[in-house]
């Protein structure tokens, strides 16, 4: 692939990662019903709401700043997590097929993103990698 | 590089066995766990299972050799634990001063993933000024 083709591919998705993610982080901070819905259905308590809002919004910082590349490590692992959980939490409440598919689907875009990323600074500093 | 060597593998042991004693505690949703997961904290009883097999594997990860992306991911998600665990028990009514002792554990992971830096570093340091180690 051809090094502008990685870097393109790269800002599109991580941006479009970091959209996605504030607009769920705002939610959680202003405890949209919606958000408390969901907690309430899996049987989470409504006071992980901000938290998770607050560290999604680091995480949303942490990706787009250029100068700390191991920090982002830690932010690709902190969503993985949080969308492996939100994945086995739907099994565990036995939810339909297309409710437990979706936090997958975001898992598996996060890997995608994740793949390019590796890609990216590969690109960006080779003397290291 | 031994004192570094030290410091790594107590810090790293006392880690292990904190995550890896709760996780295995966790993982069979003994009743204490289920006690203070779900009766205190509120979360659902099968997130105590699935928290525990969490800890477990990045115990795992962290005593396998190799792997640095992993370990990378098992320092960060017991760091993000720590800070769920101390967040909930705030949340719930805990004074500070119960929630201190919280800090030992935060303190014995951040010696852990530092010394954990310093060894790669030592390590890749050693390898090119003798390349035959490597």
């Amino acid at each position: 692939m051809k090094p502008k083709t990685i870097k393109t591919t790269y800002w599109v998705l991580v941006i479009l990662l970091c959209l996605f993610t504030t607009f769920d982080a705002i939610g959680g901070i202003t405890k949209q019903q919606a958000g408390i819905d969901v907690l309430q259905h899996l049987g989470y308590p409504i006071y992980l709401m901000p938290l998770f809002g607050v560290l999604k919004l680091l995480g949303v910082v942490a990706l787009l700043q250029p100068k700390y590349v191991l920090i982002k490590e830690w932010v690709f692992a902190g969503l993985a997590f949080t969308f492996i959980g939100a994945f086995v939490s739907r099994i565990c409440s036995h939810d339909t097929v297309s409710d437990t598919i979706v936090p997958l689907v975001f898992l598996v875009y996060l890997f995608v993103t994740y793949w390019f990323w590796n890609k990216y600074e590969a690109v960006r500093n080779p003397v290291i990698n | 590089m031994k004192k570094i060597n030290i410091i790594y593998w107590i810090s790293t042991a006392l880690l292990c066995l904190v995550m890896g004693g709760g996780g295995i505690i966790d993982a069979m949703a003994t009743p204490d766990a289920v006690k203070m997961l779900h009766d205190q904290l509120g979360y659902p009883i099968y997130f105590a299972s699935f928290i525990g097999v969490a800890k477990i594997l990045g115990v795992i990860t962290l005593l396998a050799p190799g792997l640095p992306k992993l370990k990378e991911w098992a320092y960060a998600g017991f760091t993000f634990d720590l800070i769920g665990a101390t967040y909930s028990s705030l949340a719930i009514g805990a004074t500070v001063v119960q929630a201190a002792p919280m800090l030992l554990f935060f303190a014995i992971l951040a010696v852990s993933y530092i010394y954990y830096h310093k060894r790669l570093a030592a390590k890749a340091n050693e390898s090119s000024l003798n390349p035959a180690l490597s």
